[in-house]
């Protein structure tokens, strides 16, 4: 029904634009697991349309994360709009919620009734309505890029890991569970790692799901993930942590945390979400993927990773990083 | 599908303040043809012809996107545009980037556009590269 809604908002747009704009429903994007539900192109003026989803409508954070990871991907003179029921837009203008969880007016361009389709194409062929803080969300879109950049190296590098660090896999793991043994040894890091010397053991949402087991090592993230046919496990961990380490200022996100977080998959990905997307999504939010099945190498990797905060690595300096360690 | 991708980068074509009104419309135009081709016989001809439109559009926008940030390029090539990407401080795209599109991106490019008798191995790579030129573009548009 809601895709059926979708489409047909598209034809309606479309209809009133005519051939100068383009109108997309369900845009796929590169760099996106939840891409916007509309995106609207013509004459140099883009447009990102989202309705919330019925998940969205009852948590409003979860349209929070989807739009603080299109602020990052899109270009930052995007217009966002908000298409949304008149009680849904209601509790955003009240601000009834906590608006750092929630999302505010300011957080879009504009912000549009349900069945306005006219209002929504005049908007998408107005030259009027711009992101008031273009300036900004740029200069925090170079700020991501460098993490993303970090991030997107590293998980690359966890690919290879296997063949780099020559370590077989451990007895150990192949006698338990590999989630478990991963969680294990994660806990065991964020014991030694944190003052205190407890396991911190992330709380509210990052724990309610069982397929992912979030531990806090000083300022880092650090997570163990079960992955399955559908790729669900690690879609989780990118939109957790876009949902917990970003916070958006009127339209314009910005990462909470310096540390990049990393997240250990119990094993390879075989199907579901391609993989190349989910590398690139997890980099746009600054979440690594480290190496996969392997809990044998989460203590190296970690050490890697932190090495790599200090002076950047290059290709050629891995092996003899790891010959060293 | 290679042509849903092709679809969606169009959207973002004809939205760019750095294109001008015909670059616009003539890259745009190429990616129409990545959808045209969809049914066209035999595969291997259709993985071909769909990859040349969209490098067409690709190289077009790439060199648009520099000359619009008026950065200087050693040559008209891929791998340049990256470089000057790179170097342009207003584009969110640095070393690591230009690494991983040169990878994966450039030089199996190059290998299929200029190489006699080299092919597409199938959709999924179609479907690889158009993805790959949608995504460097994203972080440069």
């Amino acid at each position: 029904m809601r895709l059926r809604e979708i489409a047909s908002l598209a034809r309606g747009v479309r209809d009133r634009l005519g051939e100068a704009f383009i109108v997309l429903a369900r845009p796929e994007h590169p760099y996106l697991l939840e891409p916007p539900d509309l995106l609207i192109g013509g004459e140099g003026l883009l447009t990102a349309v989202f309705l919330p989803n019925s998940r969205e409508s009852r948590s409003p954070q979860l349209l929070r994360r989807r739009l603080v990871a299109a602020r990052l991907a899109l270009p930052e003179h995007a217009r966002c709009v908000l298409l949304a029921t008149g009680e849904f837009i209601g509790r955003v203008q009240s601000g009834a919620e906590d608006a750092r969880r929630f999302l505010s007016e300011r957080d879009f361009e504009i912000l549009l009734s349900i069945d306005d389709h006219r209002g929504l194409a005049e908007l998408a062929a107005s030259n009027d309505i711009r992101m008031s803080r273009s300036r900004e969300l740029a200069r925090q879109r170079k700020l991501n890029a460098e993490r993303s950049a970090r991030a997107l190296f590293m998980s690359e590098v966890a690919e290879r890991f296997d063949s780099l660090a020559a370590d077989g896999p451990s007895e150990v793991a192949q006698s338990t569970s590999l989630v478990e043994e991963i969680e294990s040894v994660l806990s065991r890091i964020a014991a030694r790692d944190t003052s205190g010397g407890w396991a911190a053991q992330e709380t509210g949402v990052f724990r309610r799901s069982r397929l992912l087991h979030p531990f806090r090592r000083g300022g880092q993230t650090l997570m163990s993930v079960r992955t399955d046919e559908r790729s669900r496990g690690l879609f989780l961990a990118v939109q957790t942590i876009l949902g917990n380490q970003y916070t958006l200022d009127m339209g314009v996100p910005y990462s909470q945390s310096s540390a990049l977080p990393v997240v250990f998959p119990d094993r390879k990905q075989r199907a579901g979400l391609d993989q190349e997307t989910l590398m690139r999504a997890a980099s746009l939010a600054g979440l690594i993927i480290g190496p996969a099945g392997a809990p044998q190498q989460v203590e190296k990797f970690i050490a890697l990773e932190e090495a790599a905060r200090e002076r950047p690595l290059r290709r050629a300096d891995l092996a003899d990083w790891l010959r060293r360690h | 599908m290679a042509h849903r991708k092709a679809e969606a980068l169009s959207v973002l074509i004809a939205g760019s303040a750095k294109l001008g009104p015909m670059e616009r419309l003539a890259i745009t135009n190429e990616l129409r043809e990545v959808t045209k081709l969809k049914q066209l016989a035999p595969q291997d001809r259709r993985n071909l012809f769909q990859l040349i439109h969209a490098v067409r559009a690709c190289d077009s926008s790439m060199a648009s996107i520099v000359q619009y940030h008026g950065a200087s390029l050693t040559s008209p090539s891929m791998g340049s545009y990256l470089k000057a990407f790179r170097d342009i401080s207003a584009i969110p795209f640095n070393e690591t980037h230009r690494q991983y599109y040169q990878r994966r991106l450039v030089r199996r490019r190059n290998a299929l556009m200029h190489e006699a008798g080299n092919y597409p191995s199938g959709r999924q790579e179609v479907v690889d590269l158009i993805d790959l030129m949608y995504a460097c573009l994203s972080q440069a548009l």
